[in-house]
């Protein structure tokens, strides 16, 4: 039994932990073949009882496909493997990114939907028993949270990383990366091979080569048969509907005196537009090693989103998150 | 310089409209517009398109408001001098105004009253012209700006010891028109002050004349300058005095000769006349000390025997508040004969009458003929009397007034046979005449001439008696008439100071008893502005709203802003 329901405050994950009971997490190593010799799970248990059919992912041995099963199943195209109970306990890592940027909206705040995000795949990775640790991208702090599924400690753990990073608000992260070497270090040890880091970001950084730094910094994790799913909390979209077209003195992290008096048009937001997916772009090649999947969490072009649908819709309804979890009821 | 401000304002409410009406915007990518080539301008006097939107109804609401509040604004209404009352300042320089009262003079007096009287009326008034008059009127300043600046443009006057010359002032007031003549937006500031003229952009109404004589009683005349607002301030107080107030001298008619001179000294405000002494200084140095024998109230006289040609001086002792009625000095001309241009018979007659021949400057010209006359003073002489029993020459016309018939007496002239003039040249008159044309006696103003029948005859009848009195009647008219030089002259503004026997003895001047008198209350009345506050009151009501709708509007782009 959990010690918070669904929570009552703004923070908490507007989710009773019931409906988050009916997910459990379902990752699977991937490339195992890349790494020569490297055993990149553990196994939770020796025999080999069957536990549930789930469908076909890339990476699953070909020879837990049953094909009957498959044949009743109602989607032709889909496969479905067996799999056992002793499949391995998984280690997923969750760095936040808990810039300024991350703040905003202030109606729906990406840094909110982050956390929320993270407190549900925390939740759902301690009830399946797998290893949670949750990351501070820019201060580079590490909480443990082990296979923990209380989410008041989860909560916590979020919070702790949060209110580390407000200390450092507003720095650029090249100039906390100096600073946070041994942090990056402690990233490093957080994220064995073979485990899973979700990177909850809006990938508003300063400048190119801190974009760039975390896209060297994704691709060295992929060698290590990690799998790096990049969550991009997006709120473009609500936010230019919010401030509309006219003659604007825009404000927002990154941006100091003199102030940015713009005239927004639909022309120039396209082209700032285009420029923060051209970055994006760009991350993703520089990130990309076969390992790597992006995940956009848009906005509505709405002026009052409700935080809790955006979560709804994403978290529910994206296919790389039922890739990441699976409800119960597929057993 | 209420019309720059103006400008000014209305260029600062122009850029503050024209000026983009940047509302702040928060985004969390607002990092990407950061050095983007397409941004707009970054000038926070940017000109641009007014976006009609609630806010730039609201602004333009307080421009509006203001704009209304503008005309109602007494500041404007100050600032504007056009419709500010002008003052003219008319100030007494004459020689009484050196008096001395109550330990300073009166012109010191006048300077008090004048900063007294205009400085808290500054506000309302546009500007000052000063003028000063005594014996002359004289414009000193134009179009000066304050009060101060006044009263220091007078202070710097000095009192000039020459006379007051009461017409001059009325005349300069009567120059103020009518109110009936004041029209146009800007009059009824003026209300009744009249608009004298106008200097320099500079309308100038009400008149404030401050002198020592008391005012005029045509100052309260119907339509009088009383009533068009105009002031009379009497600085004068009294103080006791004692002068010479005249020299009247007395002189031989047909000599010329300075027989006396009668000092006429007078006392005022309360001077007592028994210490009152004259000190006389003859020619040969003589000084006399006497004190004034005969009064006649406050007005006493000393009889001075001029026997010697030459300057005398007369002291007055005590002087008291005015000084330049204490001394005086006349220079006696030296007499002698009469000098006479004779050329007719009978030459005898120079020496019965006591004058000499003198043909080159002679004070007059005896002549036979009419054609011999020229410009010099002269008497023409018939052919003389032919008396005839029975024969009588009807006198039908003579001009009584004429000196040259005084004494005559007709009856006799109508027997005595008198010889008639010639055909007389333009300009005699005939003063006895008879019919047909007959002219016995005449004279002619300019030049001065006369012309008689005849010499005067030997014997003692009544014949002969007559023919003297013609003759020297007529001697007599033109010999007064001659120039006599003055024993003393007043200065002028030309010469003002007193200096040998141009003396300043100018009437009144040196009367310091009279009762001060002074004629309205200067009021200048308010410029419209004032009295629309004092009235209505109604622009604070609309700088208020403005205030109201402006700080309205800043917390609706703040709240704005801030979304």
């Amino acid at each position: 039994m959990t010690r918070s329901g669904s929570g009552a405050t703004p923070e908490a994950l507007p989710v009773p932990s019931s409906q988050l009971d009916r997910f459990r997490l379902r990752l699977r190593q991937r490339d195992r073949g890349t790494v020569a010799g490297a055993h990149l799970i553990r196994q939770r248990g020796q025999s080999l009882e069957f536990r549930e059919f789930r469908p076909y992912l890339p990476g699953d041995d070909i020879r837990h496909v049953d094909w009957r099963a498959s044949a009743r199943h109602h989607r032709r195209d889909e496969l479905v493997v067996r799999t056992f109970e002793h499949e391995v306990q998984t280690r997923v890592v969750i760095s936040l990114d808990t810039r300024a940027t991350m703040r905003l909206p202030e109606v729906a705040p990406k840094l909110q939907l982050a956390r929320w995000f993270a407190e549900a795949m925390c939740y759902i990775a301690g009830r399946s028993g797998d290893s949670v640790a949750v990351h501070a991208l820019d201060s580079g702090q590490v909480v443990e949270l082990g296979s923990s599924a209380d989410r008041w400690r989860i909560r916590r753990a979020l919070q702790r990383v949060s209110v580390a990073k407000a200390a450092s608000n507003g720095r650029s992260l090249s100039a906390e990366g100096r600073t946070a070497t041994v942090n990056w270090t402690a990233l490093e040890r957080a994220l064995p091979p073979g485990s899973v880091w979700l990177v909850l970001t809006d990938l508003y950084f300063a400048g190119e080569a801190e974009v760039m730094a975390l896209a060297a910094r994704v691709r060295n994790a992929q060698q290590g048969s990690r799998w790096v799913v990049v969550v991009d909390f997006d709120s473009w979209a609500c936010e230019t509907h919010r401030v509309g077209h006219g003659l604007r003195r825009l404000d927002g992290p990154g941006v100091s005196a003199p102030e940015l008096r713009v005239k927004l048009t639909s022309g120039l937001l396209d082209e700032v537009k285009g420029r923060i997916d051209e970055r994006k772009r760009r991350f993703d090649r520089a990130a990309s090693a076969g390992g790597y999947d992006r995940l956009r969490w848009t906005w509505p072009a709405e002026a009052d989103p409700t935080p809790t649908a955006i979560f709804r819709e994403h978290f529910f309804g994206q296919e790389i998150v039922r890739r990441l979890v699976m409800p119960d009821g597929a057993r | 310089m209420t019309y720059v401000f103006g400008a000014l304002a209305a260029a600062l409410v122009v850029i503050y409209m024209a000026r983009p009406n940047f509302r702040r915007a928060v985004l969390s990518a607002a990092l990407f517009f950061r050095d983007d080539p397409v941004l707009g301008s970054t000038s926070r006097i940017a000109w641009s398109t007014p976006h009609p939107t609630p806010l730039f109804y609201l602004q333009l609401s307080v421009v509006l408001l203001l704009l209304l509040a503008v005309p109602h604004c007494p500041g404007a209404a100050v600032m504007d001098r056009s419709v500010k009352t002008g003052v003219r300042v008319l100030v007494d320089r004459s020689a009484s105004m050196s008096t001395r009262q109550n330990g300073a003079t009166r012109f010191d007096a006048a300077v008090a009253a004048l900063r007294s009287l205009v400085a808290p009326q500054q506000s309302a008034i546009a500007c000052f012209s000063l003028s000063a008059f005594d014996s002359e009127l004289t414009t000193i300043a134009e179009n000066v700006g304050s009060a101060a600046e006044l009263v220091d443009l007078v202070s710097r006057l000095q009192p000039r010891p020459l006379g007051t010359e009461l017409s001059l002032v009325q005349h300069a007031l009567a120059e103020a028109p009518a109110p009936s003549r004041v029209e146009g937006p800007h009059a009824a500031p003026l209300s009744t002050g009249a608009l004298a003229k106008v200097d320099n952009g500079c309308a100038t109404g009400p008149t404030i004349v401050v002198s020592d004589m008391p005012a005029p009683p045509w100052m309260e005349s119907q339509n009088g300058p009383a009533s068009r607002g105009d002031v009379w301030i009497d600085v004068s107080q009294p103080a006791p005095n004692a002068g010479i107030v005249d020299l009247v001298d007395t002189r031989d008619r047909v000599s010329g000769q300075v027989q006396r001179v009668r000092v006429l000294v007078s006392t005022f405000a309360g001077m007592p006349t028994a210490n009152v002494t004259l000190t006389v200084r003859s020619p040969d140095g003589a000084v006399r000390t006497q004190p004034v024998p005969a009064w006649d109230g406050p007005t006493g006289s000393v009889d001075v025997i001029p026997s010697l040609p030459g300057r005398y001086t007369f002291h007055v002792n005590p002087g008291g508040a005015y000084r330049y009625d204490d001394d005086a000095a006349i220079d006696v001309p030296p007499s002698g004969p009469v000098r006479v241009d004779w050329r007719v018979a009978r030459r005898e007659w120079l020496a019965r009458l006591g004058w000499t021949e003198d043909r080159d400057n002679p004070d007059l010209r005896v002549l036979p003929s009419i054609e011999m006359l020229d410009t010099r003073p002269a008497v023409v002489v018939g052919s003389g009397y032919t008396p005839r029993s029975g024969l009588a020459q009807p006198v039908t016309t003579f001009l009584e007034t004429s000196p040259l018939v005084s004494g005559l007496n007709l009856d006799v002239a109508e027997r005595s046979g008198m010889s008639g003039a010639p055909p007389l040249p333009p300009g005699f008159n005939a003063v006895l005449s008879g019919p047909d044309s007959a002219v016995w006696i005449a004279e002619r103003a300019a030049p001065v001439a006369a012309f008689v029948p005849g010499l005067p005859l030997d014997g003692d009848d009544n014949v002969a008696r007559f023919s003297s009195t013609v003759f020297l009647n007529a001697a007599r008219w033109i010999l007064e008439r001659r120039p006599r030089p003055a024993l003393f002259t007043l200065t002028t503004p030309d010469q003002p100071e007193p200096s040998g026997n141009r003396l300043a003895l100018h009437p009144g001047e040196g009367n310091t008893g009279r009762t001060p008198r002074s004629v309205g209350a200067f009021a200048p009345r308010a410029p419209r502005g004032h009295q629309a506050e004092r009235r209505l009151a109604f622009w604070p009501w609309l700088v208020g709203a403005a205030a109201l709708v402006f700080l309205t509007e800043r917390a609706l782009a703040l709240l704005r802003g801030a979304a």
